[in-house]
């Protein structure tokens, strides 16, 4: 479908196999239409040129969980870390250290001299 | 599909238990869940779901599980992991069958989803040997700080019928590993891969001692995820599905002060340069947008091009979308299965619709209007809830 990313159906998920063919001019013009939607799972850039993949790549180029180069959007390994920002959720799911969302973190201190200093230098005497 | 002999090999029946706590499954008397495959619209099986007595039989067994397997070592939970992915090597064709015929995926999608579960298990058998923390100098003398990672209990996982399997193990073996136990909230839309996954986790489970209650399944329909997200013995929700329900296990769990892990919706995007290889371009795109029949949280929607190759790209777009082969998705020549049931076929009809309203541009013929095939979508699509199917 030829369209344009503002019509409130591009907006919106739909779970089936549509596809929107937007146009852009400026690399600048297509991340902020790639970022314009409200999900931020998948995203992807075509290109040969470093500048373009690396802006896509950098903090002011794509806003998603995961973002692919010369690669399509949709199947992903599992030793990454799998999900994205916005309303889909911000959850890590599989690779890299998604497991620590499956623990509590416990931090531990242990005195092994025979004097209690507190910290901050605090001084509290009986 | 004739030959169903895969359904044997996963120990799947005409009716099925659908409550289970990793030794055995309880007897079905709770709403019983009709599974109908949307590749020809005929009844697999059948699901019970289970009823809240059930679901506290379970939610028990997990809570003293726990207490043990928290005592394992983790590399020792690692070993049993690593036997599961043994297990789930030796079903994968049956398996990853099931996927395509319950789902609506290609065969080698469906294979692809049990690889991954296998991927995870020697992802997390590795894992199980490396759940560091850090240590830090103390600013005290005498003074020794570190930080360890301890298990959290009962972690929930809802999972959706896109994802049958996949997405659960990514759950279920991660937190095994970490000394969690699990109970599972398969989609209703597929039961039955609940079901085969849970006849392969009991017999590697019971055959290495594992607690009953490590894994527990409690099938059913939205009523028996709220159970799970209310319940203050379970301090992680993990969800996948739609954003429209995240919001409301985010608020519900929220609302308890328990940590939620969401993946949903996702609008994905792939932006063409001017010096874009399009050899290229086309398989990624194709594959993206209509792999899984566009049912997957990856793929492609929308397609952002540069004004100088937009039109080529798109012609060269319609000459593939044109071969582009709609069908029984485990016919490997086919590349386009159907969609879920037949609120999906629905919706995608509405969509077209209102792009169109919308000022948008039909490019070519969609599926639905080619001849025949709007027809044998609303046929197969069925999940009719025990009617006919159209």
């Amino acid at each position: 479908m030829e369209a344009k990313n503002h019509y409130e159906i591009v907006q919106h998920e739909t779970f089936a196999p549509i596809l929107y063919l937007i146009k852009y001019t400026t690399l600048d013009e297509a991340i902020a239409l790639q970022n314009g939607v409200k999900q931020g799972l998948s995203s992807a850039i075509m290109t040969l040129n470093m500048r373009e993949s690396e802006q896509f790549l950098s903090a002011w180029g794509s806003d998603c969980g995961i973002a692919n180069v010369n690669i399509g959007t949709s199947g992903a390994e599992i030793g990454g870390a799998f999900g994205g920002e916005k309303e889909t959720g911000g959850g890590r799911e599989s690779g890299s250290d998604a497991w620590k969302v499956y623990m509590r973190r416990q931090t531990n201190t242990i005195n092994y001299g025979n004097q209690l200093p507190l910290a901050q230098g605090i001084k509290f005497e009986l | 599909m004739s030959n169903l002999d895969f359904l044997k090999k996963l120990k799947l029946e005409v009716e099925n238990g659908g409550v289970s706590y990793s030794s055995k499954f309880l007897a079905g008397n709770g709403e019983k869940m009709d599974s109908f495959s949307p590749v020809d619209g005929k009844l697999i099986g059948s699901v019970y779901g289970a009823t809240q007595g059930q679901y506290e039989e379970v939610v028990k067994k997990a809570e003293s599980a726990f207490l043990e397997w928290r005592k394992w070592p983790a590399p020792k939970r690692g070993e049993v992991v690593r036997q599961l992915g043994e297990a789930f090597r030796r079903e994968k064709h049956s398996l990853g069958q099931l996927v395509s015929y319950e789902m609506g995926k290609s065969l080698q999608e469906g294979l692809g989803e049990v690889q991954e579960i296998i991927d995870i298990c020697d992802f997390a058998v590795g894992l199980s040997r490396q759940l560091h923390g850090l240590t830090m100098h103390s600013e005290r003398p005498n003074h020794r700080m570190y930080e360890q990672y301890h298990p959290l209990g009962i972690v929930g996982v809802i999972s959706a019928f896109n994802f049958p399997v996949a997405v659960w193990s990514w759950n279920a073996m991660l937190a095994w590993i970490c000394g969690d136990v699990c109970i599972w909230k398969p989609s209703e839309k597929t039961p039955l891969c609940s079901v085969a996954c849970q006849h392969i986790v009991n017999e590697v489970f019971v055959a290495n001692g594992v607690p009953e209650g490590v894994s527990g399944l409690i099938n059913g329909n939205y009523k028996v995820g709220e159970w799970m997200t209310k319940d203050e013995r379970i301090p992680l929700v993990s969800a996948t599905g739609s954003t429209r329900m995240g919001k409301i296990v985010a608020a519900t769990v929220g609302q308890r002060l328990g940590r939620t892990l969401l993946e949903l919706g996702g609008n994905n995007s792939i932006i063409v340069t001017e010096s874009a290889d399009i050899k290229m371009c086309l398989p990624a795109i194709v594959f993206g947008a209509v792999g899984t029949a566009g049912q997957r949280c990856t793929s492609t929607r929308r397609l952002i091009i540069h004004e100088s190759i937009y039109d080529e790209l798109k012609q060269v777009l319609v000459s593939a979308y044109i071969q582009l082969k709609i069908g029984d998705p485990l016919d490997e020549a086919n590349h386009v299965g159907p969609l879920i049931d037949k609120d999906a076929v629905e919706l995608y009809e509405m969509a077209l619709k209102k792009v169109i309203q919308e000022g948008g541009k039909l490019l070519t013929e969609a599926g639905l209007k080619r001849k025949g095939i709007r027809q044998w979508m609303l046929c197969s699509s069925s999940n009719c809830g025990g009617k006919e199917p159209l």
